[in-house]
């Protein structure tokens, strides 16, 4: 019989033995709804159909979310939203960035800081009720000063699927650009000083050395922040659900608020679920993308 | 690093294998005997969810009563706001948990939840004579307002519950306007008939539009500092917009159903029901298409307009003058208009919404709940209750001298409740109820917000409604 090897074993099951608690903590937050939901998705799971709970129906939830103009509409909203919103957060964000590190001494950078860190530490809840305040079609502020300048006297922004997703937009640059600022902003602060000096040395001009030395250094940490709000865009609920409700009509319903929807008001988990998994699949595509990009080497 | 494959697959296969194993069943059907029997009652908690508006106030004031008639019994009653609610309920009632033991549910819920087996049928209950007597049930069920039992409490002709709230919708309005000498004489040399108490929805709009007044134009003598506006509409994304709209559609003739079960919400009467109801948005504030029936009442309390349709449990928030500016002078009437008195489907409409009081079946003190639910609509209880702010079912309740004294009884008992006519505005109550109610009041909001035509919205609607319910739909407006 052959001797076991407890030093093999004990080296080769250590690192598994501390990634238990984790691997429970995902086993039974992630991976198991994640086959609930999948299971759901393809089975007959509507509080408002209990006489065929439960049935398989094969792919019919995937089918009838496919051939819904509402879903479809969703998906334009959410894109319409990320389409725009992202990179205003992001060119806005790194130009408040550059302009705190280079036009800004240290002691008044510190300064600075404190009340654009205000919209971060606002929950969205509240920034939602704040905005629908200011954006409401009576009374709000910015009503106000819109009909004395002529505009919005019949009607209001959030009541007009015109202007309705750009009051959504202006709403979530103003509460997450300082949040890519902040990043980069951190990022352009850790770059080291030597590459600089040397690029000085040899004559650059600042468009050359921003160029070759602080955007290859900053991509990483542009990838990933561009990551987080996209995936944050994608998600978009809370100011929207406060805002508008998804209305007027479905010219503000984002995919998110579609699939809470489908859920929790029409309580249908079958198609709920089919709805979530393709959610779910769009993030997950969208993260693969973008971290392959940013981990290129160039 | 060349086991982490191995060890992902491991993982996932565990994950699924742990799914199979405990994945959920599907709900049992609609329960059949629940009765429980919990011997002598002794310190326990009795949880009510409800809506947060004055009837359940009021309900929350009496309680008392019931606990010092019950000693060891105490009532918690936790008021939410309408969307909230329904999802903290049904979220409760599926999981079984039993978290609420007496459940405050919308009507059109009461199918969805009798399928589900998350309620229980009170006839066991109703054959203790602890919680009442043959006798006195005939003349509880007997002394309620007419189809009140069984628009909020039946289904497939067993009970549920007993009704927790009669609701209505009725019109408020400007009375200090409405008897104005001035304004009358300006209304009649402009329209050519007297300012009066509406018959047809054309002379509401007239009304409308007459009292639509800009800041520094006159009324009633005085110049305005403000906008006024004729009327307000409950137009947002909201539930409310599509109870609104029933007050009105029905009363062109038009129906959900015709009497073949094919679905005719698209039909031209519900068309030019909808065409009707848009017209109303100019004579409205700017943000009406933002506004529920909290804004619409703000908009009342401040005196911002002359009428419109609310409803009667927001009524005692305009008459409190805590509350509101036009608490003396804010009037209500019913029934509803008609938009054409010669035609016979046209019948006047109201929104008779209301809540149905339910014995959650996974409460562990169903017979307590059910004594509770039971006692909270006894004749004697329901004064007491509709003194404080109540919706009573029992036609008792409003002819008490102190209730009937309420400006808001004449309209919502005398006009709407308790009136002659029959009533249209029910949505069915039906399991998809919910569903379908949430893609009508899509239907509407893509109607006010121009981003469908009048009759796209409705033949979308008629779509969605078919694709629910598997009936036919009869013919299409825009197809």
């Amino acid at each position: 019989m052959s001797k076991i090897n407890w030093a093999r074993a004990k080296r080769f099951w250590t690192p598994w033995l501390f990634l238990v608690p984790t691997l429970i903590v995902i086993l039974v937050l992630d991976l198991y709804p994640f086959f609930t939901i999948w299971d759901f998705s393809l089975r007959s799971w509507s509080f408002g159909h209990p006489e065929s709970m439960g049935e398989p129906v094969g792919l019919l939830n995937y089918f009838r979310m496919m051939h819904d103009m509402t879903f479809w509409d969703s998906i334009k909203v959410t894109l319409t939203i990320f389409g725009i919103a992202l990179p205003v957060e992001f060119f806005l964000g790194f130009f408040v960035a550059l302009v705190l590190y280079h036009k800004v001494s240290d002691r008044i950078r510190k300064i600075l800081i404190i009340p654009l860190l205000i919209p971060l530490t606002t929950a969205p809840v509240v920034v939602g009720l704040v905005f629908k305040y200011i954006f409401q079609g009576d009374f709000g502020v910015f009503t106000y000063y819109a009909n004395l300048l002529g505009f919005f006297r019949e009607g209001s922004v959030l009541g007009s699927p015109n202007t309705v997703l750009p009051a959504v937009t202006i709403v979530e640059v103003w509460h997450w650009t300082f949040f890519i600022g902040l990043i980069l902003l951190a990022g352009l602060l850790a770059l080291p000083r030597e590459p600089y000096e040397a690029a000085a040395m040899d004559g650059a001009t600042s468009w050359m050395k921003f160029k070759y030395i602080t955007f290859p250094f900053l991509k990483p940490l542009m990838g990933i922040v561009v990551i987080l709000r996209a995936m944050d865009l994608m998600r978009l609920f809370d100011e929207l659900y406060i805002l508008t409700g998804g209305g007027p009509g479905t010219s503000s319903e984002s995919l998110m608020m579609y699939t809470y929807r489908t859920n929790f008001v029409w309580w249908d988990f079958g198609f709920g679920g089919a709805v979530s998994l393709f959610f779910f699949t769009i993030i997950l595509l969208m993260s693969l993308v973008f971290f392959d990009a940013t981990s290129r080497k160039d | 690093m060349k086991y982490a494959g191995a060890g992902v697959v491991i993982v996932a296969g565990a994950a699924a294998g742990a799914y199979y194993a405990t994945r959920p069943a599907a709900p049992p059907g609609p329960t059949e005997t629940t009765a429980a029997t919990t011997g002598p009652m002794q310190n326990i908690e009795l949880h009510v969810i409800g809506e947060a508006l004055p009837p359940l106030e009021g309900l929350n004031k009496i309680k008392d009563i019931y606990e010092g008639e019950h000693p060891g019994v105490k009532i918690v009653i936790e008021p939410y706001e309408f969307e909230s609610l329904l999802q903290k309920s049904t979220a409760d009632l599926a999981a079984g948990t039993g978290q609420y033991d007496c459940v405050m549910s919308i009507y059109y819920n009461l199918g969805k939840y009798v399928e589900n087996g998350w309620v229980v049928p009170i006839d066991e209950f109703l054959a203790d004579p602890t919680i009442i007597t043959p006798e006195e049930y005939v003349t509880m069920t007997e002394g309620m307002i007419p189809g009140a039992l069984n628009s909020k409490s039946e289904y497939h002709g067993k009970i549920y519950g007993l009704p927790f709230s009669c609701q209505t919708q009725f019109e408020w309005y400007r009375g200090d306007m409405f008897d104005d000498a001035v304004e009358k004489d300006n209304f009649k040399a402009q329209y050519g008939y007297p300012l009066d108490h509406c018959k047809t929805w054309k002379e509401w709009r007239d009304q409308a539009e007459f009292f639509t007044r800009n800041k520094g134009e006159t009324l009633m003598g005085k110049k305005l500092d403000y906008d006024f506006f004729g009327t307000c509409l409950q137009a947002k994304r909201h539930p409310c917009t599509w109870y609104e709209f029933i007050c009105v559609f029905p009363s062109f003739g038009g129906r959900l159903f015709d009497v073949e079960q094919n679905i005719v919400i698209n039909s031209r009467r519900v068309a030019d029901a909808l065409d009707y109801y848009k017209s109303l948005i100019p004579f409205s504030p700017p943000g009406v298409l933002e506004y529920t029936w909290d804004d619409a009442l703000i908009a009342a309390q401040q005196g911002l307009l002359y009428h419109q349709i609310l409803w009667y449990d927001a009524s005692y928030a305009v008459i409190d003058p805590t509350q509101s500016k036009t608490a003396d002078v804010i009037k209500f009437h019913a029934p509803f208009p008609v938009s054409d008195p010669t035609d016979p489907l046209c019948k006047p409409s109201h929104s008779e919404g209301g809540w149905s009081f339910l014995v959650n079946a996974a409460s562990k003190y169903k017979e307590e709940a059910c004594r509770f639910v039971v006692w909270a609509n006894k004749p004697d209880i329901q004064i007491l209750w509709a003194r404080n702010a109540g919706l009573a079912a029992q036609k008792a309740a409003y002819e008490d001298p102190e209730v009937a004294a309420l400006p808001i009884t004449q309209a919502a008992y005398y006009g709407n409740l308790n009136s002659a006519f029959t009533n249209f505005g029910i949505w069915p109550k039906e399991p998809w109820a919910e569903e379908g109610y949430d893609k009508g009041v899509q239907a509407l909001s893509n109607a006010t917000s121009g981003a469908m035509t009048t009759e796209q919205a409705l033949d979308w609607l008629a779509d969605e409604l078919a694709s629910i319910t598997k009936k036919p739909v009869l013919e299409y407006l825009s197809k």
